[in-house]
């Protein structure tokens, strides 16, 4: 009785091995990401696995080439070469490798064990994510980045697809006397733009200051062409957003201007908060030194709450124009003195000048 | 009697064999030139518990003095932590500050991923981007913000009646947005 036991007890004994080896996992899926959220922008790549999975990581000697082994894997996604950012780590290559699964991963630049992270993922039946292993690939040779908000300009890590690289028509020296400006005096017509605490429309407020710019240019030999001149919609009443900021964009485009320069009044919930800004869209390579130019001289208009900075911002007008443009945001019409001091037509004025001295500082003129 | 113990010795011998000659972590030397550094591999880092566990979910709610965007969290059980449930709460908290920057027309009734892009359905308050630049850019980054916290989002879009919404306000949205790093404030 007493062996019959010993021996069950073996039997016992012996089935979790017995389970637990032999099935190889599948690597389902393997996908990739950029993070710029981070103070350094890293790749994070991502399998999906049918089962927990060992891995092990090393880096090659030149430290371009970072190795995942995942052990007792088998190669279940057709994704077999996958290109990913060329700045942090270019591609990543599977295989199998006997009962292993091999990911290799090129980098542009040596990289050392700080600069990678490799770490499993329980499966979650919650959210419906699978066992995973993740890797992480931080960019070599930049300097952690703080986060930041107005005066100094942030690049978009990814410039937009299929955006205009300008037409290389346009000019960004030689003075102003002889250029096309265009200028959009923002909203009009049927589209009042924001309405400020006592009733006053932006779209009344960037006409004249527009009028006034156009003297200003003009007064120093530019060519002017306007989107408006009365208000009106550019494009018709009532039109989509596409079509009427299409219709501005093409004055621009369709007279190969240097530079386009639309005219806004920002609006915020809180009426403390106000001041000046300038946006642009890095299109050209120009843009943002357009809008330092400008920001400079506009920033310090008395009646307003301080300096913005510059920004980039992902606005219509600046992505679709073929040459170097700018939005001003002459103040916040939300705010009850702002709003006031903005109806002044020598604060327009004053707005007008300096915009234009910006934008002649930006031709070296 | 005999004949059947002799029987089952054999099976648990061969048994125990049988396991102890295999197990799952044997790879085979590649004859490979040998690395330089070996990184360690961190296991079992969570990232969400499993059900009836309680997890922080974090969104991003527009700040007050219109300077960017400031992470929140708030706990929630696992199993209910969704991107449409991080809009709702970043929503909640929004409209409980005494300058909420989503006015109360604004709504956001579904999200969906896929292959890394969200699309979220809002209505025409939302798609008219009254208010302010400011105001709108302030809620697209919320929103962007919230929805790329999630591993399985990268990238946002607008959708409203089924149709991709291409402009929002005086901002282009054509193309995904990508997370808003610029205006998360710590």
């Amino acid at each position: 009785m007493r062996k019959l036991f010993f021996m069950c007890l073996a039997v016992l004994m012996a089935i979790p091995l017995f389970l637990t080896q032999a099935k190889a996992a599948n690597l389902e899926d393997a996908r990739w990401v950029t993070r710029t959220d981070a103070p350094v922008p890293y790749v994070r790549m991502v399998m999906d696995l049918s089962a927990p999975v060992k891995a092990s990581a090393s880096i090659s000697k030149d430290g371009k080439t970072t190795t995942v082994t995942l052990k007792n894997t088998k190669l279940k996604t057709a994704k077999a070469n996958i290109n990913m950012d060329s700045s942090i780590a270019s591609s990543a290559r599977l295989t199998e490798d006997g009962r292993d699964v091999k990911v290799t991963i090129k980098t542009p630049s040596s990289i050392d064990t700080s600069d990678v992270k490799v770490f499993s993922l329980k499966k979650d039946t919650v959210n419906q994510k699978p066992y995973r292993i993740v890797v992480d690939v931080q960019k070599k040779g930049v300097a952690p980045k703080p986060a930041y908000y107005g005066k100094r300009p942030s690049p978009s890590a990814h410039p937009a697809k299929n955006m205009p690289t300008g037409s290389g028509n346009y000019s960004i020296s030689g003075g102003l006397s002889g250029k096309t400006i265009t200028i959009d005096p923002g909203h009009g017509g049927s589209d009042s733009g924001a309405v400020g605490p006592h009733g006053v429309q932006e779209k009344n407020i960037t006409l004249p200051i527009s009028m006034y710019l156009k003297k200003a240019l003009e007064n120093r030999g530019a060519k002017v062409l306007m989107t408006r001149t009365t208000d009106v919609d550019v494009y018709g009443p009532n039109a989509s957003g596409v079509d009427e900021l299409g219709a501005r964009v093409n004055v621009a485009n369709r007279s190969n201007s240097d530079a386009l320069i639309s005219v806004h009044i920002n609006a915020f919930n809180n009426p403390s908060v106000g001041g000046i800004a300038t946006y642009y869209y890095s299109k050209t390579g120009n843009d943002a030194r357009l809008a330092q130019k400008v920001q400079s001289q506009i920033a310090s208009v008395p009646g307003f709450n301080g300096d913005r900075g510059i920004q980039e911002g992902n606005l219509y007008v600046l992505r679709h124009s073929n040459m170097p443009a700018v939005l001003v945001e002459l103040g916040f019409i939300s705010n009850p003195n702002e709003e006031r001091v903005l109806q002044s037509p020598q604060t327009q004025e004053d707005f007008a000048n300096r915009i234009a001295n910006g934008i002649a500082s930006y031709f070296g003129g | 009697m005999k004949l059947r113990k002799q029987v089952l010795s054999i099976l648990c011998v061969g048994l125990l064999a049988f396991a102890a000659g295999c197990t799952p972590n044997q790879a085979p030397t590649t004859g490979k030139s040998e690395p330089v550094q070996e990184t360690k591999v961190n296991k079992d880092a969570e990232t969400t518990k499993t059900s009836q566990e309680m997890v922080k979910m974090a969104f991003f709610v527009p700040t007050e003095d219109g300077s960017g965007v400031k992470q929140s969290t708030v706990e929630m059980e696992a199993d209910k932590v969704t991107p449409k449930a991080a809009l709702l709460a970043m929503l909640k908290a929004d409209r409980a500050q005494k300058y909420p920057v989503f006015s109360k027309d604004i709504k956001i009734t579904s999200v969906t991923v896929k292959d890394g892009i969200a699309s979220v359905e809002v209505n025409d308050a939302f798609v008219k981007g009254n208010g302010g630049d400011l105001t709108v850019q302030l809620q697209m980054a919320a929103i962007v913000n919230t929805l790329t916290s999630f591993d399985n989002i990268n990238g946002v879009l607008f959708v409203s009646n089924g149709k991709k919404v291409p402009t929002v306000g005086s901002f282009d949205t054509k193309d995904p947005v990508k997370r808003m790093t610029n205006l998360i404030k710590k």
